[in-house]
């Protein structure tokens, strides 16, 4: 397996003794073997059965090729209106994210390991929790009798703020869910910065905004690219918490297509959508790629490569773009110099200062990511059957309920296990994948990394009827490995994204000096590489984990009810009321992921001790 | 391919009497590479031979091929065309980690995740020595380079120059039989910079090791190397040794990219023995000796003299060379000074001279002179 | 409520114990070779099923030998069913669909027939009974106010749903057109033997009417109880079931059977499944009154098999749908009008609510 740091051409050593003349061996694909199973994967997963599906869309009743479901599209307007709509929240969600988490990812990329990994425990506390737990902690907590909304209105504004059930509501339900990964995938690509370049900056006279905007922000670029990407992309298929949280303009294109395909059982136009949705999306993807250059090669790619003049248009944007940076470092030096005025640092008392801006930002963040877990916590605990807070009585009831029930504990244990394999199968082929991605350019890349993507982007109803069919010709329905196949086409999106931010950061230089070392490429990969790009490893996987332990569609349809998810049992518990059995299962987990991170993390702190 | 047949060559303009390695103790032999990015080709047609010991160094300005051929000897490039040998085998497509060849990277790459005395392992782990053996060949390198009490620290807790001496030791560890270091001394201070070549030299002459290093510093280059080859947009513009490319640059780019030079234009007017008569442009007539170049009269000709051979003269002296001008500027560099001066119909010419007590103004005229042995006649532009 | 149903059954646990034991192919019904008769049936999961286990599958087992496997399914499950009878996967043998789902299955033939020949299933009231499709419980959507706002004067209808100045408050509607046009019509004063077929441009205008002062529009059931619980609304359009757990979890709430509408839940076969002969006899099972009256003790459903209320406590029937006394006060949902007109209906309520 050559993962690129090598020409492939250079794979076959010549035998010594050869003296005779060699022509250079003609151009193998060797280069993208690592690509094959993950392409392989995803063309008898995904694409396959998905287009089969998605070109009903072009056909009438009789199966003839027929554009009547596309007219229909445009008879209403409505359909446009919400894809519109479903674009302006996914963009507003990216915005949010971004701002506010990048000073997290910023603080814990630079921070002590120890604190970082405290931090971090907090920052993923939303993944614990179900979206549908999380959905309901926040209507407690931002419903009219919720204390957050109380406290805000004791000050008595007219009319009373509402902060739920419509874009506000939203955005709090969204951004809270996404921020972790776009935290998780910008603090990978910050961890690869070195710090010295800001520092250098400082001593080349640069005030601080000016050395962040100019030198480091440029750096972690390529993280908040993807970030924004991933973001982005999940905010367009998002439905269920903009439904449950959002007012009545706030409705998902997804939850349309949702309503033709389950309850209309129109399929034929739910593929019309769902392509244009796809269209969409990939016409902003191009337009993204083209800004930020994702998917573009690394700059350090090839040792000694001449670098091809960047085209007029290419040339005008990045000079644009340093004025920007340049006028960005400018105002926020002249705003802190503002601050300093008015607040002088103290510097009678050098040592220990209190908290900065920034500390207090991240600080705010951080309680805004747990607030909904520190709800679920001690509604779980309560003796009456809502939940509801603060939580009347104390009891275990809830507890006994859960952990008492076989059928739950077994659900639980699926969840880890088929999450667990999803993790593991889309993080060695994603990763794969993304390698053949930043180090090697070659025609249609920008569409290959775009279908590695697109799992994401078609609802996921579409994908779960879709792989029904296949599933089923291969006797997969209702098995585990349905289930983790199905999971891992989702996660695939996660895993290739974060990797290729790191990568494309990473100085190709280690793989070269470990091979001139001695090193073949696979111990490179093992020894060098692998250990140098770990929290993007550990972030892909964890994306790829949470993915599968909190998905709900594709479970219900692959499993065919025979194999039990935790979703799909808190999903089927919810029939009738939201009762605090859901609460007492997410502290539960909560607990137990919890754990299991300090574990690693104390597991990885002695070893490097010894 | 045709050249292919033909047994290692040397690069054809190398003029006779000019060192060079001797085809017994051939290191490393590079023939005919030819290496293109698209529409850009790097290096062209490249043939170069290194001997075993020899410090042989690639100056060049960026872009003039020297990093891609390194890392084409390296095995990090394949070449397009042309064969690598190593040793007296072929080594065009074998892969790095088959050649035995160490590299000192630009910015060290030392193993960020890895503590010192890991990174310098790290060679050796690769070849599966046991761990005393590991244990004693680090202790020892690290002694070598004087940085064994930093054997636990992680490489961002060293210093610019440590980080240095702790990539050579990576380098050393496992013995390769060639090291090529690519501007490894391209990140550090000037004081810095000094000590690490002495430092390098010294390793050098003490073990015996075949060094490809790359610069684009003339002054390193000719502190350290046996030899220098000087290239050019992907091609080799002179080879020799340092003091061969100091005092015989063969063209205006040689001679302008190591140390400072005058460089005049004229038309040989007049050979009387072995001395020549050159008419230049702003009217000076410059007598030189072209040795074994032959000139006639007619030809037009490029030549240099070195700032350092002019002198200043009396008025009288009997020097070949005389012109009268005027000081423009003094750069005072402590144990020299290089002083500006111009002629009265414009002519630029520098004159760098032992620092004396006597200070010279702006506007003081002077007489240089300099000997018709220092006036070097170039090869007219290559190509 | 929950305390009512039994604990999870046996049989489920070893369903999902036996996913975890293997990664390989997981055999589609599990463990009951020996019995060459087995059926598994799909039902909406939760406390359902619970009710369901005690009331319906349980004893039919007992009674006919056949091994019941039981499966929680989506709660919109048609096109799972499309899809398994397209590719004749057919995990499922019986399935439970509302009148609307089996329709839009029907249409495209993707149903077994049922066997008719049954006394209970010619018992049952018009709305239950479908070529391909039969209901053993009834539901409704009614209103459900908070009696600590209004006290014994309450609310009583659309109208007065609609009046924001006699009846201040927060107020909830459902973010689907499926009811809520009715309620609309009923509203704006159209008796409820003329609701159908709806008059979409009065429906509609009824409801610009009441549009700034709706608070939320709800999607989920879970999500009404939820509202309506907490106190953040004082007055929504609800299922009866669900209204009914919370009252008798202790919440303050009322449940106003006037002008509610009330439609059918019921079980279909997917076409072609080998077992169907005994997925017919577990249907027609499902029509007897003694088990209509056991399952509606347990759930807020009512039975639709009106003599099973021979068999329901007076204080308990009267907290059902088809309890004489409220069916009469009801719209019975037009599942036929829907089914022509839904997409259309559909398409406009988005459009509506997004302008």
């Amino acid at each position: 397996m050559s993962f690129g740091a090598v020409d492939a051409k250079a794979d076959a050593m010549q035998p010594a003794a050869a003296h005779s003349p060699q022509p250079a061996p003609s151009k193998r694909l060797v280069w993208a073997m690592p690509l094959i199973p993950a392409l392989l994967f995803l063309t008898i997963f995904f694409i396959y059965p998905v287009a089969d599906l998605l070109l009903l869309s072009f056909t009438n009743k009789s199966g003839a090729f027929d554009l009547e479901q596309y007219r229909a599209v445009y008879s209403s307007k409505v359909y446009i209106d919400v894809l519109l709509i479903t674009l302006k929240i996914a963009l507003m969600i990216v915005a949010f994210c971004l701002i506010l988490g990048y000073p997290v990812a910023y603080l814990l990329a630079n921070a002590a390991p120890k604190t970082r990994a405290r931090l971090v425990i907090w920052v993923l506390m939303p993944f614990w929790t179900s979206f549908l737990v999380r959905a309901f902690a926040w209507m407690i907590l931002l419903g009219n009798n919720g204390p957050i909304t109380k406290a805000v209105n004791i000050f008595g504004p007219e009319p009373p703020i509402k902060l739920i059930y419509n874009l506000t509501g939203v955005m709090i339900g969204t951004v809270q869910a996404l921020l972790p990964l776009a935290i998780l995938v910008m603090m990978a690509a910050m961890q690869n910065i070195d710090a010295n370049l800001t520092r250098a900056a400082s001593t080349m006279g640069a005030r601080g905004g000016q050395a962040f905007w100019r030198i480091y922000f440029p750096l972690s670029f390529p993280g908040v690219a993807a970030a924004g990407l991933l973001t982005f992309i999940t905010a367009m298929g998002f439905f269920i918490t903009p439904a449950l949280l959002g007012g009545p303009r706030e409705t998902m294109i997804a939850q349309i297509i949702l309503v033709q395909v389950q309850e209309l059982l129109n399929w034929r136009f739910a593929g019309a959508l769902s392509l244009l949705l796809l269209a969409l999306s990939f016409v902003v993807f191009l337009l993204y790629d083209r800004a930020t250059g994702l998917s573009s090669q690394a700059q350090s790619t090839q040792p000694g490569r001449v670098q091809r003049p960047p085209g007029r248009l290419a040339a005008t944007w990045s000079a644009s773009l340093l004025a920007i940076l340049g006028w960005l470092g400018s105002a926020s030096d002249a705003a802190m110099k503002a601050l300093e005025a008015v607040f002088p640092r103290r510097n009678d008392r050098p040592g220990r200062r209190g908290p900065g801006l920034l500390q207090i930002a991240v600080g705010m963040v951080l309680v805004f990511l747990v607030a909904p877990a520190l709800i679920v916590v001690p509604v779980s605990f309560t003796s009456g059957s809502f939940i509801a807070f603060p939580p009347v009585g104390f009891s275990l009831r809830w507890y006994e309920t859960y952990l008492g029930s076989p059928v739950w504990v077994a659900a639980t244990l699926v969840s880890f296990l088929v999450a667990l394999v999803t993790g593991l199968l889309a993080t060695i082929l994603g990763g794969a994948a993304a390698f053949v991605f930043i180090r090697h350019e070659f025609f249609g890349k920008r569409m290959l990394v775009a279908l590695f993507i697109a799992p994401l982007v078609i609802p996921r109803i579409i994908i779960a009827v879709a792989m029904f069919y296949l599933f089923a010709k291969l006797g997969l329905i209702g098995s585990l490995w349905g289930l983790i196949i199905g999971h891992t086409v989702l996660a695939l999106p996660f895993v290739v994204v974060t990797v290729m931010s790191v990568l494309k950061s990473y100085d190709e230089r280690y793989d070269h000096a470990a091979l001139t070392l001695g090193a073949t490429p696979l111990r490179t990969l093992r020894h060098v590489t692998l250990p140098l790009i770990k929290p993007a490893i550990i972030a892909a996987f964890l994306f790829s984990f949470v993915t599968s332990f909190d998905e709900l569609t594709v479970a219900l349809f692959i499993s065919a009810g025979t194999v039990t998810t935790l979703p799909k049992m808190m999903w089927s518990d919810l029939i009738l009321q939201m009762n605090p059995t859901l609460a007492a299962v997410s502290a539960v987990i909560l607990i137990i992921a919890t754990v299991i991170v300090l574990a690693a993390e104390a597991i990885k702190r002695r070893a490097s001790y010894e | 391919m045709a050249d292919l047949a033909r047994p290692a060559h040397f690069q054809s303009e190398t003029a006779p009497g000019e060192s060079r390695a001797t085809s017994a103790s051939i290191k490393l032999d590079i023939r005919g590479v030819t290496k293109r990015y698209g529409a850009v080709t790097a290096i062209d047609d490249v043939s170069l031979s290194v001997g075993d010991g020899e410090f042989l160094t690639l100056l060049g300005p960026s872009g003039s091929g020297k990093t891609t051929l390194l890392t084409a000897v390296v095995g990090l490039t394949a070449p397009d065309r042309g064969e690598v040998w190593i040793d007296g085998a072929l080594a065009t497509y074998a892969p790095p980690y088959k050649r035995d060849i160490g590299m000192v990277f630009q910015n060290y790459a030392l193993f960020p995740h890895l503590s010192v005395f890991e990174n310098i392992a790290f060679p050796l782990r690769m070849r599966h020595r046991d761990a005393a053996t590991i244990r004693r060949q680090v202790s020892r390198v690290l002694d070598i380079v004087e940085l064994g009490h930093t054997a636990d620290r992680l490489p961002r807790q060293l210093s610019g120059g440590q980080q240095q001496r702790i990539a050579l030791a990576r380098c050393m560890v496992y013995q390769p039989s060639i090291i090529v270091m690519d501007e490894p001394l391209g990140a550090l201070d000037k004081r810095l910079r000094d000590s690490m070549q002495v430092e390098i030299k010294r390793l050098h002459s003490q073990f015996g090791i075949t060094i490809l290093y790359v610069t684009h510093d003339q002054e390193e280059a000719l502190a350290l190397s046996d030899r220098i080859c000087l290239m050019r947009d992907g091609a080799i513009e002179q080879l020799g040794t340092p003091h061969e490319l100091y005092f015989r640059p063969r063209t205006i780019f040689a001679a302008n990219f190591i140390g400072d030079s005058n460089i005049f234009e004229g038309i040989v007017r007049s050979s009387s023995g072995d001395v020549v008569a050159i008419e230049t442009e702003g009217g000076l007539t410059l007598h030189a000796r072209p040795g074994t170049q032959r000139v006639n009269a007619g030809d037009h000709i490029q030549l240099t003299i070195r700032p350092e051979h002019m002198q200043i003269v009396p008025a009288g002296d009997l020097a070949a060379n005389q012109i009268s001008c005027h000081v423009e500027s003094v750069l005072f560099a402590g144990s020299l000074m290089k002083v500006f001066c111009r002629t009265d119909r414009g002519l630029a010419i520098q004159a760098n001279l032992i620092a004396s007590r006597q200070e010279l103004r702006s506007g003081t005229p002077v007489q240089l002179g300099w000997s018709a042995e220092d006036v070097v006649l170039l090869q007219g532009e290559r190509r | 409520m929950s305390c009512l149903v039994s604990p999870p059954t046996r049989r489920a646990f070893l369903a999902a114990a036996g996913g975890v034991g293997s990664l390989a192919a997981f055999p589609i019904s599990t463990g009951w070779a020996q019995t060459n008769q087995r059926l598994t049936v799909a039902d909406a999961g939760g406390e359902i099923t619970r009710a369901n286990e005690t009331t319906l599958y349980e004893p039919f087992r007992k009674e006919s030998g056949i091994a019941v496997t039981v499966i929680a399914r989506e709660h919109e499950p048609i096109s799972q069913v499309k899809a398994l009878v397209e590719s004749k996967s057919f995990i499922w043998d019986v399935v439970a669909l509302t009148a609307q789902q089996a329709m839009t299955l029907d249409a495209e033939g993707l149903l077994d027939p049922l066997d008719w020949n049954d006394p209970h299933m010619n018992e049952l009231i018009p709305a239950a009974k479908a070529p391909n499709w039969m209901a053993h419980s009834t539901y409704a959507a009614v209103m459900g106010y908070r009696k600590d706002k209004y006290g014994a004067n309450g609310p009583q209808s659309w109208a007065d749903f609609w009046n924001v100045q006699k009846f201040p408050g927060r107020r909830s509607l459902r973010k689907s057109p499926i009811e809520t046009l009715e309620m609309a019509l009923m509203a704006d004063g159209v008796p409820i033997d003329k609701i159908y077929p709806i008059d979409m441009d009065r429906a509609f205008a009824s409801l610009d009417k009441i549009k700034k002062h709706i608070h939320v529009w709800w999607t989920g059931g879970a999500q009404s109880t939820q509202l309506l619980q907490s106190g953040e609304v004082d007055m929504i359009p609800i299922w009866s079931a669900r209204l009914q757990t919370i009252i008798d979890a202790g919440a303050p709430a009322v449940t106003v059977w006037n002008q509610g509408i009330y439609a059918a839940d019921g079980w279909g076969i997917p076409k072609g499944t080998p077992r169907a002969p005994a997925a017919r006899r577990m249907i027609q099972y499902f029509a007897r009154p003694d088990r209509q009256a056991a399952r509606a003790t347990l759930l807020g459903n009512g039975p639709s098999n009106l003599k099973a209320f021979d068999n329901i406590p007076a204080d308990r029937a009267k907290l059902l749908p088809t309890f004489p006394d409220n069916l009469n006060k009801m719209l019975a949902n037009d599942d036929g009008w829907w089914f022509k007109n839904r997409e259309k209906a559909i398409e406009r309520f988005n459009a509506w609510l997004i302008s």
